[in-house]
């Protein structure tokens, strides 16, 4: 039987690539099945993709020189290369691969092992949180966490991603700016809800932290992961929308620990695997 | 936001993974280029062109790509996620020798450049003139793309999945999937007219 929603290009997209989440893509291979203007659509955008493709190999590959010379003066140019670098006496050794990865592991040793115990005293006599300098958890002052009236039923009325909105422009460069983060590293972070508005969080900027996209193990993806398992247990009655709330705004990382009873933060497609139970 | 991702976001950072092949002899390490530089060479050269290169540039930026592939892997550097590595030192230097170019004819306008530089498309019999003036109305919809937008729809031709497109850009997985889904968006609308 067909229900009122239909996907949107977006999804459709994703899942003709295959990105999208297991369960998602199977709901939407299962409306296509039913819907024929949907699948309208995705031929549509089939179809373009083919029309492009088409397009670009046309105007591009007629220009493309044979492979073979291009090959050979690689081959000239990685021979004299090799020729050029190869290393003599003691003091080129000491730059060889193995010496240098011996004084890199060195040299991180000694690095973690002060910053080991800069955390430790830190932690034992100011009770500071590590995690907040680094940007993993927000600076309360800044980001309490804010909440809009809002009804289980219409949270729960759409997918999870479906809810959440994009900050705009504006507001992301007043968080920046808020926590002094400068125009040449704002590409770091991604401006998130610390309440996600799929949980009822508001759009305010006391609900958004400069949160880091990389280079971190708890990033933004990862945080992603506990949003959509919270909303579905929010929406499939086995947690209440307080509690949720709470969690999430109170200790983003300890609640994810708490749900998905693991240390480390699990691969996105683990995650989100049907099979995976973080809450039983 | 539900976009699968199986490998880490963060797999160009070369921090933690060591090459399995460490002991490799450069002789075994130019066999290995010289069969990626095979398997990636048009791809990459397609992508550089996409920057309103000549064929001589790309080509360079090619050749300078699996050069510095050759170095990466020689001082026993991370393997992981090479074909992402790759286009991302692809996308630099395309960038930075475009930006020469510039320098050199007087700084004129990118678009203006991009548009002299549109492909030409090879002569074709009568019966293929609308099917014709359809691919050069995308190509030339693909030009008047943010160059944001350009770079992502052609990594993505190129074969590269969201989870590589997002470091090569320096966007979220997120913004991968809008950034694809409005260039398509007008692809479609040049398309239907």
């Amino acid at each position: 039987m067909l229900d009122h929603w239909h996907p949107s290009d977006q999804e459709l997209l994703l899942t003709a690539d295959g990105e999208l989440a297991t369960h998602l893509a199977a709901r939407i291979r299962s409306h296509l099945a039913d819907c024929w203007d949907c699948r309208a659509r995705m031929a549509e955008i089939e179809g373009t993709i083919g029309d492009f493709v088409h397009a670009h190999h046309q105007s591009f590959d007629s220009k493309l020189p044979p492979i073979a010379g291009a090959r050979a003066r690689l081959r000239t140019r990685l021979a004299e290369s090799v020729r050029d670098s190869r290393p003599e006496g003691w003091f080129h050794r000491l730059f060889e691969p193995n010496a240098r990865r011996f004084a890199y592991a060195c040299a991180a040793a000694v690095i973690l092992a002060l910053g080991a115990s800069a955390v430790y005293w830190q932690t034992v006599n100011h009770g500071f949180d590590v995690r907040v300098g680094m940007g993993l958890l927000p600076n309360r002052s800044l980001t309490p966490g804010a909440t809009r009236p809002v009804a289980i039923g219409d949270l729960c009325s759409a997918n999870h991603d479906q809810v959440v909105r994009s900050v705009s422009d504006t507001l992301q460069q007043r968080v920046f700016q808020e926590y002094g983060i400068r125009d040449k590293h704002i590409e770091k972070y991604e401006v998130d809800y610390l309440i996600t508005p799929g949980l009822g969080g508001a759009n305010d900027i006391k609900n958004l932290w400069p949160e880091p996209r990389y280079n971190t193990r708890w990033n933004s993806f990862v945080k992603d992961q506990l949003e959509d398992y919270l909303h579905q247990s929010v929406c499939g009655g086995k947690l209440s929308l307080a509690t949720a709330q709470r969690d999430v705004a109170g200790d983003w990382i300890s609640a994810y620990k708490k749900y998905f009873h693991t240390d480390e933060p699990l691969s996105r497609s683990s995650a989100l695997d049907p099979s995976h139970s973080p809450g039983s | 936001m539900a976009i699968r991702s199986t490998d880490s976001i963060d797999g160009l950072t070369f921090s933690g993974e060591e090459a399995t092949a460490f002991s490799a002899t450069p002789s075994e390490i130019e066999c290995e280029v010289i069969g990626l530089f095979d398997q990636f060479r048009n791809s990459l050269l397609r992508y550089a062109l996409s920057f309103g290169l000549s064929v001589h540039d790309g080509e360079e930026v090619t050749q300078e790509v699996f050069l510095a592939l050759f170095q990466h892997l020689r001082v026993g550097k991370s393997r992981h996620n090479l074909r992402a590595w790759i286009f991302r030192v692809a996308h630099n230097l395309a960038l930075k020798q475009r930006q020469a170019n510039q320098r050199l004819s007087g700084g004129r306008d990118s678009h203006e450049a991009r548009a002299e530089k549109q492909p030409d498309l090879a002569p074709s019999p009568e019966e293929q003139v609308l099917s014709r003036q359809r691919q050069q109305h995308l190509m030339a919809v693909l030009q008047a793309l943010p160059e944001r937008d350009r770079c992502c729809l052609g990594l993505r031709l190129e074969g590269l999945r969201y989870r590589e497109i997002a470091p090569v850009l320096g966007m979220s997985l997120g913004a991968v999937s809008i950034s694809l889904t409005r260039s398509l968006a007008r692809l479609m609308r040049a398309n239907e007219r």
